[in-house]
């Protein structure tokens, strides 16, 4: 794929997917940066064999468990990490309800 | 202008498991603390990994057969990602190109007798935490994180509201007749999402649009989601405008739906498969196993009652209502080869015991109203020893106390009476206490039934009706 | 014990003097932490010393020795942890500033398994962020020097791990290998390292980088130590899904079979141009010594090797992007700050991330996105198949596969800073492994010029550690 460029909005784009705050100093950065990267991985392209569809990457199949419950963490041990912010035992964010988002 | 409805539906469905889908927490996680049905895996704390229960795919499968499907004999799990507080990996593992079900159908009870339902796909996914809103914060809860859920998708099919309605109680009544989910409504187990389109009539082609309504948790907003969008989808296509294609969601229950203000770029859901979870496989045999073990299902119950019994489509309904009530009805007519009698068991069934059991609070388990003990009531009444009044009156005693028909008869000298003679001497008695009938006879014939039962009252319900009916007409042809 | 002893220390010596009480446990780890906290204010090996942990820890096991308890060979004996692998109740960050001061509520497999063989836990080592990196210059927690000399790197990203045990500061550590990052600071600190078979040990509780390439692995001073700790981590764990059923092999025992009649394969694509002049004449140096244990060494051809660095990196990234995507600063970690729940997330993921860090994010999300993915990821995954077909088939003509493990000696720090894909280059002999799942053993072969270490790559085919370990251990006595 000869000749890749990513102007910064498609950087933007790209940052936005991943949920990344990029500066613009960021912005400008892999705009110079990824194209070669990419243009370099690109050559899985040479050889690529479409004759199979999806293969496992382990020779294992069906590794599933009984349905039998086990004591797992605490209140306390689940929201240890967010002490200053949790209330009642919910982990707190801001309000979803304003913006969007899939759900 | 009239529109036809384009209608499709997504139902999500709580897989009745011990476990939670891909870790061990206790999935009855319904009014436990926040937070505390949680583990590194359904945490989203980094290290952990997924392990699928085996229960839960079993469910999948058996409502996959349930609703006609082919079963992907090689299947996998397949991760989607996108960002939400409530989700704590940044992806939830669902399945993509390769569902355990495919191409299914169900028939429907539709206005031109049956209408077939294609059933796209029905996969395995984990559903997400709960959200709580409160002011300006969000409270999450992860008990729900990991939860197993089957997804069902249908194509396209639906035309009338009451489709989708009969479809939504169908399926619900399905999956726990199969043990696939108690599909407790209040409790979130089964939710829909509606996707609706409308077209002129006589049009071939789908629309070019699509609305989806997602999170509706009943069948009775799904019914008003359903109208509000006919009304304004009709609106605009009757400006010239093309509703917008979008997600909409709701706030309340009245069925009124809003526009959700998401960016499209965030439904890149980069689907790829689980590399933590090896594929699924099943056998022949496995699939074969699983669709002999299946109960009878509501649909094919109803058409056999139909049928094999000759009991109208209201009966019949009523009867399947649930697969216990079913079960109960079933034994109750073991070794009944006379339809009639069989109708009648049906009835008084509906009739009597059930509303008791709905006045009383009494579940089927602890009925002391045995099978026998109602096929000897029918009985009883057939062979013409009570009448109906008397079968009517002794029931709830039976109810009550778990005597048989035959003892109360017995102890309370219920049987009917036949005599001629007794009865036509009560029949003059309420002729000449009721002078103003013959009167109102001369408009209305059929007036004298009154009469019947003042005769009945008079004789504590225990004379035989057609010996009443007919000795009243010959008294009053005599007049 | 001082210090010289203790940089020398091998299990084997260590357990026979905690056994026969010439030396307690929490002696050794006492020791062992004086060493520790001279040595960092300028190697920077460690991200989290655990100094409470380990001296309960050896004070447990030297009670358990006074009542005579039957004890494993590694009890009492002091070992580190890479920072990717959850504690309970320590710090984990996986290298990075987005999860500085997360405690973990759990225990990832590979401690269980420590735990309960009674080894002593020193503490956490620094990493480049996630496994992102050859070097050790990655790390949300500044760089790890090499203690060989200081103006070098210790290779990447298990770098800490390698680092502490050229100063003595632990006899073995258990770092993570994704596309070299056990065998790459093992080749650069002259130390043993194993890279083991995809499913050998247990991923549970181990932050990942790859999904479907990450393994677990000890670092040591010598391979019979790598054989010792490899036997008491190998094993399937209900807890992760692609840990396989192959019987996990008493590797230590297997060390002293003669290599006579081995055939030995070098890869021509391992030795082009690019190779350092002084790291082709110590493989050309170790040939001849398998040849004088009776090996036959033949030159064999991996055709897709050039396909390899691509392949990898765009299903490595691929899987990161998503497998990172859990660090939203919600539940654990630093916090991010903004108006808005979306904007706290970008936020706290901006500054958590190091560059390398985003830079993979960004090309792993690029290649799996609408429109990007069937000529990315999908290709790639097809790639792949065409390398495990270059390794099976190799495996039929030879029973192991020697190369290089880094075509390069040891940078000084600093040194590629500016280019990026060449530090993605560097790993060109140790991620063709990855993707296929077989193990590689990095077991150091002499020395270059400036008395940095050079190291040999030694692969074996899936679930087969005890070749590699058997043909290490071989050479390892050999040039003793």
């Amino acid at each position: 794929m000869k000749g890749t460029t990513l102007t910064p909005e498609e950087i933007r784009h790209i940052a936005d997917l991943a949920m990344i705050t990029l500066t613009d100093e960021e912005v400008a950065k892999y705009q110079q940066q990824l194209p070669a990267i990419l243009e370099y991985v690109h050559k899985v392209n040479e050889i690529a064999d479409e004759s199979k569809g999806f293969t496992s990457h382990v020779d294992l199949s069906n590794v599933l468990r009984e349905d039998e419950p086990e004591e797992t963490l605490t209140q306390e041990e689940a929201t240890q990490n967010r002490k200053g912010t949790a209330k009642n035992g919910y982990i707190t964010v801001d309000s979803v309800i304003t913006s969007g988002g899939d759900n | 202008m009239v529109y036809e409805l384009i209608i499709g539906l997504e139902i999500h469905i709580h897989a009745k498991t011990k476990s939670k889908m891909f870790c061990r927490c206790d999935a009855k996680y319904f009014s436990a603390p926040p937070n505390s049905h949680v583990c590194p895996v359904c945490l989203g704390l980094p290290g952990a990994l997924p392990v699928p229960n085996k229960k839960a795919i079993e469910q999948c499968i058996k409502l996959s057969l349930a609703l006609g499907c082919n079963i992907n004999k090689f299947s996998k799990f397949d991760r989607k990602n996108y960002f939400y507080p409530d989700l704590p990996k940044g992806y939830q593992i669902s399945q993509y190109d390769l569902p355990f079900g495919y191409e299914g159908n169900v028939e429907i009870e539709s206005t031109a007798g049956t209408k077939s339902i294609r059933i796209t796909r029905v996969h395995m996914e984990e559903d997400t935490g709960k959200s709580i809103h409160s002011g300006a914060k969000t409270m999450l809860d992860f008990n729900k994180s990991g939860v197993p859920l089957v997804e069902v998708v249908t194509e396209p099919d639906f035309r009338e509201i009451k489709d989708v309605t009969f479809f939504a109680k169908r399926l619900r009544q399905t999956v726990k007749y199969i043990g696939v989910s108690d599909a407790d409504m209040e409790k979130g187990q089964m939710r829909f999402e509606v996707n609706m389109s409308l077209r002129k009539v006589g049009e071939a082609a789908l629309p070019k649009y699509k609305v989806e309504v997602k999170n509706i948790g009943s069948i009775s907003v799904l019914e008003k989601v359903i109208a509000y969008e006919l009304k304004r989808q009709s609106e605009l296509l009757d400006k010239g405008e093309t509703p917008v294609q979008e997600t909409r969601g709701l706030r309340d229950l009245t069925g009124v739906t809003h526009s959700q203000r998401i960016k499209e770029e965030s439904n890149d859901y980069r689907y790829f498969p689980e590399p933590d979870i090896p594929p699924i496989t099943f056998t022949d045999e496995q699939i074969f196993a699983n669709r002999e073990t299946m109960c009878e299902l509501p649909t094919d119950k109803k058409a056999r009652y139909m049928k094999n019994c000759g009991l109208d489509s209201a009966l019949a309904e009523t009867l399947i209502a649930t697969k216990g009530r079913a079960e109960w009805f079933e034994q109750a007519i073991e070794g009944v080869t006379d339809n009639k009698v069989v109708s009648q068991i049906a009835k008084w069934f509906v009739g009597d015991v059930i509303a008791f059991m709905n006045a009383n609070k009494v579940k089927l388990a602890q009925l002391k109203l045995s099978h026998e003990m109602l096929r000897e009531l029918v009985e009883l009444l057939n062979l013409g020893k009570i009448s109906s009044t008397i079968a009517k009156q002794i029931l709830p005693e039976m109810l009550e106390t778990g005597k048989k028909a035959s003892v109360i008869v017995k102890e309370k000298g219920l049987e009917v009476v036949n005599d001629e003679g007794a009865i036509n001497e009560i029949v003059k008695k309420v002729i000449a206490a009721n002078p103003k009938v013959l009167e109102d006879m001369k408009k209305n014939p059929a007036a004298y039934k009154f009469l019947i039962g003042q005769v009945m009252k008079e004789m504590q319900g225990k004379a035989n009706p057609q010996v009443v009916d007919k000795a009243i007409l010959e008294a009053l042809q005599e007049k | 014990m001082n210090q010289d002893e203790l940089k020398k220390l091998t299990i084997s010596t260590a357990s026979e003097l905690l056994a026969s009480k010439k030396l307690s446990s929490v002696e050794l780890t006492q020791a062992t932490l004086d060493v520790i906290e001279q040595q960092e204010p300028v190697i920077n090996a460690f991200i989290t010393v655990t100094k409470e942990i380990a001296l309960a820890r050896a004070k447990q096991v030297d009670e358990l020795r006074a009542k005579n308890e039957r004890l494993s060979i590694l009890a009492g004996i002091p070992y580190s942890l890479k920072d990717v692998y959850n504690v309970k109740g320590v710090q984990t960050t996986g290298g990075a500033k987005i999860l500085e001061g997360y405690i973990s509520p759990y225990d990832a497999t590979v401690e269980v398994l420590m735990k309960k063989s009674n080894a002593v836990l020193l503490g956490k080592t620094n990493c480049d962020s996630f496994g992102f990196g050859t070097t050790g210059e990655h790390s949300g927690f500044g760089p790890t020097k090499n203690p060989i000399n200081i103006e070098y790197v210790p290779g990447g990203s298990s770098s800490g791990s390698g680092a502490s045990l050229v100063y003595g500061g632990g006899v073995f550590s258990i770092g993570e290998d994704t596309g070299g990052s056990i065998r790459c600071p093992a080749s650069f600190c002259g130390l043993a390292g194993l890279k083991t078979t995809y499913g050998r040990v247990s991923r549970y509780g181990a932050a990942p980088y790859a999904s479907s390439y990450d393994t677990m692995g000890p670092m040591a001073r010598n391979v019979k130590d790598v054989a010792i700790v490899l036997e008491h981590l190998a094993g399937q764990d209900a807890r992760d899904a692609t840990t396989g059923t192959a019987e996990v092999l008493p590797y230590s025992t297997l060390l002293d079979k003669s290599i006579k009649g081995m055939k030995i394969g070098m890869p021509k694509e391992y030795f082009g141009e690019g190779l350092d002049p002084e790291v082709r004449a110590s493989m050309e140096h170790a040939a001849d010594v398998f040849r004088s244990l009776g090996a036959e060494v033949i030159e064999i051809s991996l055709p897709y090797t050039e396909y390899a660095v691509a392949a990898y990196y765009v299903i490595g990234t691929s899987e990161t992007s998503s497998n990172l995507a859990r660090l939203d600063g919600i539940r654990y970690g630093i916090e991010g700050e903004g108006d808005t729940w979306m904007q706290k997330i970008k936020d706290v993921r901006g500054k958590g991330f190091n560059d390398e860090a985003k830079r993979r994010i960004m090309v792993g999300t690029y290649a799996l996105s609408a429109g990007y993915a069937d000529q990315y990821y999908k290709k790639a995954q097809q790639v792949r198949q065409l390398l495990k077909k270059d390794f099976v088939r190799a495996f039929t003509e030879v029973d192991v596969i020697m190369t290089p493990t880094m075509p390069v000696l040891p940078p000084k720090i600093g040194e590629n800073e500016s280019d990026p894909l060449k530090l993605w280059l560097m790993d060109a002999f140790t991620v063709s492994v990855n993707p296929v799942g077989v193990p590689g053993l990095s077991v150091p072969t002499g020395f270059a010029k400036n008395g940095l270490p050079i190291g040999m790559q030694l692969i074996a085919p899936h679930f087969r550690e005890d070749i590699i370990l058997n043909v290490g251990y071989q050479f390892e006595q050999e040039v003793k």
